[in-house]
């Protein structure tokens, strides 16, 4: 534990000791001036060609969320809501795919296809002839330093179809690999533009993901494979 | 008795030349430095992830922090060493005296912090452009909306004013000990003494300095402190080679 404590300070020490054995080695055996000239001159142009080229990376306006976030009230928030029969009070950005099938059959087979979240199923007596199906995504957010970021719309979406009595969520690939990065400005310039050392602590908030279904009242509902399902109200 | 006369100016101008030229190696020493701080930013400055049965995220940030640091150390060692004996020495082949030697010494130091400043401060742009070709990263998220081009100035300008700090506090320490060689052992004794906490809550001497430079969010009350620091520290430090012993 000690030897952790100090360890920044033993590669600090070393790197030290690393510049004055450099600089003693540099002092007996210089470069010569012109040399160390176009070296420097090199780096900076590879410093300029960087910053220009930094500006053709792939980039994303983050979306900050600077207000402060209760987890435990948005943890299975929307689901709990959906749950309990209050579906039409989900804010209507939360909804972000829906569908509508026509449906006539007496039986509906429910798959999923790498779809590991949630599902919940409404029967309601005024739904006649017709499945509706929406993709319910709350906020997510991850903080990282003093920076957190709602990385809500990264996530994979699903996508269903439905053949026969057979209705399919398909996720597109078993499990998504989301990689995100950004360049947090250096502290002599955070210094005089952000507020610092405040909820320096890193976190991840997430709200609900799921699938609602709804389906005419005398439809009978089976369930292939492992999909969580549950039904409105029970 | 020559009948030519140097003013102050000139000789201040005539060695700094000179030595812009003899300490070429400590810009070599720089880019090793960055490249080094480079090195060990590619990782990012912090990270966060998640992982449900669906999905994993994780979020790395990516900064020039430790490079700044590492400039501020290369500083701080070049500015001790160059007060050594051997540095002090050159001086000899010019026609010079304390004053001279102390502000071409700034001089180089005011140069050698511009560089170090600009060159880390840009050092972002290739930690991030590396960690993209390395990292496997999607995308990057922007999240300097709210930064203007004047934020960028003012880090910039920060950046060399630590710098200078810490090369204005290795010069005044290297000067302390050409002095007398007893504070070889009174500095370290002193840094660790700083370093007990003396407060309940741990605080020590460093963590308010670090409080008084690092903290200030108003730049102008920041220029000030750093510029009277320096002020006092090459003062001091001036009026300490003036009592340096005379070459033998």
């Amino acid at each position: 534990m000690i030897i952790m404590s100090i360890l920044p300070l033993l590669v600090l020490a070393g790197i030290i000791i690393g510049i004055v054995l450099l600089n003693k080695r540099l002092t007996r055996k210089p470069l010569t001036y012109q040399k160390s000239k176009w070296i420097i001159i090199g780096y900076v142009t590879v410093l300029l060609v960087a910053a220009g080229f930094s500006f053709l990376l792939p980039t994303s306006e983050a979306k900050l969320v600077k207000e402060g976030i209760d987890e435990h009230a948005w943890e299975n928030d929307l689901y709990y809501r959906a749950f309990t029969g209050d579906f039409s009070s989900l804010p209507a950005e939360t909804i972000t795919k829906s569908w509508e099938f026509p449906f006539s059959e007496e039986t509906l087979d429910l798959e999923g296809l790498n779809y590991a979240d949630a599902v919940l199923i409404e029967k309601n007596s005024n739904s006649n002839g017709i499945i509706e199906v929406f993709y319910v995504k709350g906020n997510h957010v991850m903080q990282v330093n003093t920076t957190a970021i709602a990385f809500t719309d990264y996530l994979p979406d699903v996508d269903v179809e439905i053949e026969s009595n057979i209705l399919r969520i398909i996720s597109p690939v078993q499990k998504s690999e989301i990689t995100l990065s950004y360049s947090d400005p250096a502290f002599t310039a955070k210094q005089f533009i952000m507020e610092t050392g405040e909820n320096d602590n890193q976190f991840s908030a997430t709200s609900s993901r799921f699938v609602y279904i709804r389906i005419p009242a005398d439809v009978e509902v089976e369930v292939s494979g492992n999909l969580y399902v549950e039904y409105v109200g029970n | 008795m020559s009948l030519k006369s140097v003013s102050l100016s000139n000789a201040v101008i005539n060695q700094y030349k000179y030595k812009l030229k003899a300490y070429s190696g400590i810009f070599t020493s720089l880019v090793i430095i960055q490249l080094l701080g480079m090195f060990f930013s590619l990782n990012g400055m912090g990270s966060s992830g998640y992982s449900t049965e669906s999905y994993s995220m994780n979020i790395t940030s990516y900064s020039s922090n430790l490079v700044i640091v590492f400039t501020m150390v290369w500083a701080f060692m070049n500015a001790l060493l160059v007060t050594t004996r051997a540095y002090r020495e050159d001086d000899f082949t010019f026609v010079t005296n304390r004053l001279t030697y102390s502000l071409s010494n700034y001089a180089i130091l005011l140069t050698a912090s511009i560089i170090g400043g600009v060159t880390a401060f840009l050092s972002s742009s290739l930690i991030n452009v590396i960690a993209y070709l390395t990292n496997n990263i999607e995308v990057f998220v922007t999240i300097n909306q709210e930064i203007g081009f004047m934020d960028y100035v003012v880090g910039v300008l920060a950046t060399i004013l630590f710098i200078l700090l810490c090369g204005a506090l290795g010069y005044f320490i290297g000067m302390v000990v050409q002095l007398s060689k007893i504070f070889m052992m009174i500095i370290p004794v002193c840094f660790i003494a700083f370093s007990v906490p003396i407060q309940r809550n741990g605080e020590n001497v460093f963590f308010k300095l670090f409080e008084f430079y690092f903290q200030e969010h108003s730049f102008p009350l920041f220029l000030l402190k750093v510029l009277v620091t320096i002020f006092i520290l090459s003062l001091t430090a001036v009026m300490m080679s003036n009592r340096l012993e005379v070459r033998k």
